[in-house]
């Protein structure tokens, strides 16, 4: 079915804020796309963007969106980084990675709250299952699918 | 069946800055593929560079002459990571230690500097899934990756990875999956008794997308 831009965006529209939507992507650019139509969303309503990019995944994203033929530098997107070394759009914080995943969520939650102490955001989380492959046990393991 | 031109304006839509992952089996498809990207490079002036690691390109250039097919490599800029026989054009060699975040370092500083005196190249990438075998951490093999992913929409050069499948899914950090979502392009290749299979399993352009075609060995020159 061909879905057009206005569609997509009431779907989005219906979905609530504080809702948790995990987006499985079996499709060659399906994660690309749709972070790319995020942003595009949060824009136009003017709603701040918050991506949370372990290991470059937003470098990933943009490169691979420059080859499909659009140019996005995501520059007005907050950026809160784990692991990785490219910086895409406005870094705001940066977590290296942590063996110990407790220290690892007391940092980011400090950051996320100083950047978004009041008001709403949309907020798109990249590259978690290569945040995932590092946890040793299921200790971290459940500390950190506890704290999502 | 494809002719060797019909197959090179394929390549040409291939965008510069892509990487794309050619996965194949126990076959002579390398062979062919490394043959192919040559003469592809040849015929529109543009220097190919080789990623030789642990002696790959040695092998390929012995099947070929099995094959009837003699190729020295001499017009190849080789970046020769590991192994010791010298095939084409060595510019650059690269020590290989066990230890990879002092080997990438090397890589980026020694490699790169190939790629910047090089404008619009073909880049063939071989026994990456070598390179893997000596991955032993989570974090060493996202330090591989996040480096391979560094040269994405680096639209100096065209790449193309040769990745065994069989191999690459039989070491303990298989790198097919993310190699596949780090790619642009990827390139199932399926050998059959006298040619080539090659679909496409991911592309940005539609008209290569989900395209199959089929080249026969004796437009490379097998008899």
């Amino acid at each position: 079915m061909e879905i057009t831009k206005e569609r997509l965006f009431r779907l989005i529209d219906r979905t609530p804020f504080g809702d948790l939507v995990l987006i499985e992507d079996d499709t060659s650019y399906g994660s690309v796309i749709a972070t790319y139509v995020l942003v595009k969303y949060a824009r136009e309503k003017g709603m701040k963007i918050m991506i949370d990019d372990s290991l470059d995944m937003l470098f990933l994203v943009k490169m691979q969106l420059k080859l499909l033929g659009i140019n996005e530098d995501f520059s007005d997107v907050f950026v809160i980084k784990t692991g990785g070394k490219m910086n895409v759009g406005n870094v705001v914080g940066r977590i290296p990675l942590e063996p110990e995943p407790v220290i690892y969520l007391n940092r980011y939650e400090d950051i996320a709250n100083k950047v978004f102490s009041e008001g709403k955001y949309i907020n798109i989380v990249l590259g978690l299952e290569r945040l995932f492959a590092f946890f040793q046990n299921s200790n971290e393991f459940y500390t950190v699918i506890s704290s999502i | 069946m494809e002719s060797l031109e019909e197959v090179f304006r394929l390549i040409d839509k291939i965008k510069f800055g892509e990487i794309a992952l050619v996965e194949y089996r126990r076959s002579f498809i390398p062979e062919f593929m490394t043959l192919g990207l040559l003469y592809y490079g040849k015929s529109g002036g543009l220097p190919v560079i080789i990623d030789d690691n642990f002696d790959s390109l040695h092998v390929i250039q012995k099947h070929l002459e099995f094959l009837g097919i003699n190729e020295d490599f001499r017009d190849v800029l080789v970046v020769k990571t590991g192994g010791k026989r010298k095939v084409g054009n060595v510019v650059k060699r690269i020590e290989f230690v066990s230890e990879p975040v002092i080997y990438i370092r090397n890589y980026e500083e020694e490699g790169r500097a190939v790629f910047s005196q090089v404008e619009n190249s073909i880049n063939i990438v071989l026994g990456l899934e070598r390179l893997f075998s000596f991955v032993s951490s989570v974090s060493e093999f996202y330090t591989f990756i996040l480096t391979i992913q560094s040269f994405l929409g680096d639209d100096r050069r065209k790449a193309f990875y040769l990745v065994n499948k069989d191999i690459a899914s039989s070491i303990p950090f298989n790198p097919l999956l993310e190699l596949e979502r780090i790619a642009t392009t990827v390139i199932e290749a399926t050998p059959r008794p006298t040619s080539g299979i090659f679909t496409f399993k991911k592309s940005p352009s539609l008209d290569l997308f989900g395209k199959k075609v089929e080249i026969s060995g004796g437009e490379l020159g097998w008899k």
